[in-house]
């Protein structure tokens, strides 16, 4: 206990005048508490708590030899009234450094009335049930919140695997020989290599017969005919999914008789001659650039 | 009162009784059974599994997967849990699609308690299993290497073993980086057997992405023009090579007999070789070009230097014929590449000499791997010039006598192609997204010899070349055939040849290079005839997909018109 403290004993009678106590002995006992067994002498104490004051002096641990004879007989019926001397204030506010009276207050915070009321009140005992209640709940809390982890992670897993399966699915349905074999299937002809030819700027007639050939795709039109041919949407196609078997001669390419009624945009002659009506983005390479044969097989290498 | 309170008493005691039961109860489990208790609990609550690390995807450049990790299951019998063994294997067996013979050996394995019904189980084959809650099968989660492009590009991928590590391809060339760390993860469950709790004790790590330089669209077209071809000439085996000349690149890498990269064991073991590697040929005529080149960089002939040939070349004890009998004629260099004389490019070998020809045969990379990060790459066979013998310049220039591998001649031609660089071929472009650097290249040849290569090498394809007809309305092609006879025997079969084309678009500034082998047609043998044609197929689909403009000069500009209004 700091000399600068103030002890419980003083404080609580601070409220009533310094005679209730004997006022020569307020300074011989400053610093020192009073014992314990004068707070509990029957109902006196709690007639002086009822009316506020004074009130008992807190246990304090120590030797007992420090303490008064009136307080270790425990025949005083009021406690020691203490208080605790001012300092000066010139030397509170100049003499100690402010680190020093920091420590001090700290020192002093559990001998603090309000934290003493608090520490005795019955509030403690809802404050713990509540707090015991709330570990279990947190406890429980914890346990669902793992469960849900548990849970998620499984989850996680599953959908991982569940993604990496159709991530299979996407790479199997986008293989091209797939793709080309379903174009086959809807009418669509991949121009052989030596089947497209390019234009000079220059050739102004063919430029002039290219441009008045290009027009709009009609998708209506494309997609009834697929429809018609058993291939459009809503339709249960047919076409086998197995790849592999697509050729790359257009000339081989099987083509479905509804394709005679298919826009005539873009006009792709196989290498035998035949003459296939391809759909239009059916035949990349086959860019506005790029024209048709006119029947002659160009391609062709002589053995 | 004093009934009462002895009443009272009673009941205390009745339930000071219960209580000493309790506590009895209480201190036999906790004290005397704690140990076995504890062991059941931990056993029961606490499940340990693995976490199988997928490896790492494979994809073309552009992203397309070409293998993928997909999760399936283990399935897992304790024989000495299954009490009706027979019954369990004809419910279970339907649902693995399996013999329920072979369910039932599994059921009854003898003094075993781990005995594997099947393995790579689709997932929701595995817990439709699982559902039926029979005791004594469980299953142990599990990964399957899928190639979702079953025949493409099955030979450069290669597989994994049934422990999940590289096999062959790129699968094992690269297992360092496609494998991953297997996990551990610590289950607790409560009694009812939900998850509580859930601890990845060691974390899983992926394996990395690989992103190859290869193009699937274009992978796809090579592999069905060889697939073409080998339904034309039924060849023994064809390989295909698109490189990027300026980068060394490998945009496609092709082989026939094809394999299915998802059941490798259905096609025959030589089907599963990377023939672009591991084939080791005799080049015949498209070797004429690297003798050229040595000689046009030595400055023994130039282009239009005009050379006498015979109809018969004696060399030593060799007699050498070109491929159609013809009198004594005079050809320029331009010439003898053009229609591949076999004498013309003996005399160019002769002015060059042996010694330096073995000088530009090294030169060029033969003899040695090219160092392409593919496995089993083979180096090819070619000879010291101290080991040369007296007609070995007789056959040396013309292609004879050496062996090479398809990779090494489409590196040496993309040498021509870029002006002079030998780059070694690469497939691999990023590992785990991080970019791979190209190797490093070493000039050869001056830009003018590869440009007078070049331009000399366009006369093939031109009327009167030996691939006339190879050539694309449109564009500027350059390439040369070649057709060498097979050692057989310790002697050249005058019935089993290599049909060979190797060829460049656009002449000149070459954006690909195309090489095409055909090891022992049927029915045609000429590079011009079975080669090329798949060479014109390839370039004629690669190049409007890859967006290489058509050549200006090369565009028809004849009045005819070809679009059908």
């Amino acid at each position: 206990m700091t000399p600068s403290a103030i002890t419980p004993a003083a404080r609580g009678t601070r409220r009533k005048p310094a005679s209730a106590a004997s006022g020569g002995t307020a300074e011989r006992e400053r610093g020192r508490k009073a014992p314990a067994s004068s707070s509990r002498s029957g109902g006196h104490v709690t007639k002086v708590r009822r009316q506020t004051a004074p009130r008992a002096p807190r246990r304090v641990s120590g030797p007992l030899s420090g303490r008064t004879r009136q307080q270790t007989a425990g025949t005083a019926t009021a406690p020691a009234r203490v208080r605790a001397p001012r300092r000066p204030a010139s030397r509170q506010a100049s003499g100690t450094p402010l680190l020093a009276r920091s420590a001090a207050f700290v020192r002093a915070l559990p001998d603090h009335s309000l934290l003493d009321r608090i520490v005795r009140g019955r509030a403690w005992i809802p404050l713990i049930g509540v707090l015991l209640a709330g570990i279990v709940a947190m406890q429980v809390e914890v346990l669902k919140l793992n469960a849900g982890i548990g849970r998620s992670l499984v989850r996680g897993s599953a959908l991982q695997s569940q993604n990496a399966l159709l991530r299979a699915q996407v790479a199997t349905l986008a293989d091209d020989q797939r793709i080309e074999t379903k174009a086959a299937q809807m009418g669509m002809v991949m121009p052989a290599p030596g089947s497209i030819k390019f234009l000079s700027l220059g050739n102004t007639v063919a430029l002039q017969r290219a441009l008045t050939s290009f027009h709009q795709p009609d998708g209506s039109a494309f997609t009834s005919d697929l429809t018609a041919a058993g291939l459009g949407p809503g339709s249960s196609s047919s076409a086998s999914t197995d790849s592999g078997s697509a050729s790359t001669d257009s000339g081989s390419a099987s083509t479905p008789d509804s394709t005679s009624s298919l826009p005539e945009s873009s006009d792709v002659a196989s290498s035998d001659g035949t003459t296939a009506a391809a759909s239009p983005g059916a035949t990349p390479a086959a860019a506005p650039t790029t024209t048709t044969p006119d029947g002659s097989s160009t391609g062709s290498v002589a053995p | 009162m004093a009934a009462i309170d002895r009443r009272v008493g009673y009941i205390f005691l009745g339930f000071l009784a219960l209580l000493a039961v309790a506590v009895t109860r209480a201190v036999y489990l906790g004290v005397i059974k704690a140990p076995t208790l504890q062991q059941a609990a931990v056993s029961q609550q606490i499940t340990e599994t693995p976490i199988p690390a997928p490896r790492g995807t494979i994809t073309d450049r552009n992203g397309v997967e070409l293998a993928i990790s997909e999760p399936a299951d283990e399935v897992i019998a304790d024989p000495h849990l299954i009490t009706q063994p027979q019954a369990m294997a004809q419910v279970v067996a339907p649902l693995l699609h399996m013999p329920t013979l072979s369910v039932l050996v599994a059921l009854t394995k003898p003094h075993t308690g781990y005995s594997p019904i099947a393995r790579e189980v689709p997932a929701a084959a595995a817990q439709r299993v699982m559902n039926l809650n029979i005791n004594g099968i469980s299953m142990t989660p599990d990964l399957k290497r899928v190639y979702p492009r079953s025949w493409e590009a099955a030979q450069i991928l290669g597989g994994v073993n049934a422990a999940g590590d590289g096999d062959s391809g790129l699968e094992y060339y690269y297992d360092n980086v496609l494998q991953g760390q297997a996990g551990e993860r610590k289950i607790v469950s409560d009694a009812r057997g939900q998850a509580i709790a859930v601890d990845d004790v060691k974390p899983m790590q992926s394996g990395r992405t690989v992103q190859l330089t290869v193009d699937a669209a274009l992978q796809d077209e090579v592999e069905q023009v060889l697939a073409g071809v080998g339904a034309q000439y039924s060849p023994k085996n064809a390989t295909a090579i698109v490189m990027n000349p300026d980068n060394g690149s490998i945009l496609a890498l092709a082989n026939w007999p094809r394999v299915n990269a998802n059941d490798p064991g259905g096609a025959p073991a030589s089907a599963d070789e990377d023939q672009a590697v591991q084939f080791s040929y005799e080049p015949g005529s498209t070797f004429k070009a690297v003798t050229v080149s040595g000689a046009l960089q030595d400055g023994v002939v130039t282009p239009d230097t005009e050379l006498n040939i015979p109809s018969v070349l004696q060399v030593a004890d060799r007699q050498i014929h070109d491929a159609e009998n013809h009198p004594d004629e005079t050809l320029s260099v331009a010439q003898v590449l053009k229609v591949s004389s076999n004498i013309g490019a003996d005399e160019i070998g002769m002015r060059v000499g042996p010694q330096r020809f073995d000088y530009w045969v090294h030169r060029f990379g033969f003899g040695s791997p090219t160092r392409v990060d593919l496995p089993g790459e083979q180096q090819g066979i070619v000879l010291h010039y101290q080991q040369y013998s007296g007609s070995s310049m007789g056959n040396l220039p013309m292609g004879q006598g050496e062996s090479v591998t398809p990779i090494q001649m489409a590196t040496a031609y993309s040498a021509i192609a870029n002006g002079g660089i030998l780059r070694p071929a690469h497939i691999v472009q990023t590992i785990g997204g991080k970019a791979q650097a190209p190797p490093a290249g070493h000039r050869i040849i001056s830009p003018t010899t590869a440009a007078e290569v070049r331009d000399m090498l366009r006369g093939v394809l031109a009327d009167g070349g030996t691939a006339s007809g190879a050539g694309i309305p449109g564009y500027d092609l350059a390439g040369k055939t070649g057709t060498a006879n097979v050692v057989v025997n310790g002697k050249y079969s005058d019935s089993e040849y290599v049909a060979s084309f190797i060829g460049m678009v656009p002449a000149s500034a070459p954006k690909l290079v195309v090489a095409v082998m055909v090891d022992e047609p049927q029915g045609s043998i000429y590079g011009g005839s079975v080669a090329a044609p798949a060479f014109q197929k390839i370039v004629g689909w690669a190049v409007p997909y890859l967006g290489i403009s058509p050549n200006p000069a090369h565009v028809d500009t004849s009045d005819q018109n070809p679009i059908q209004p």
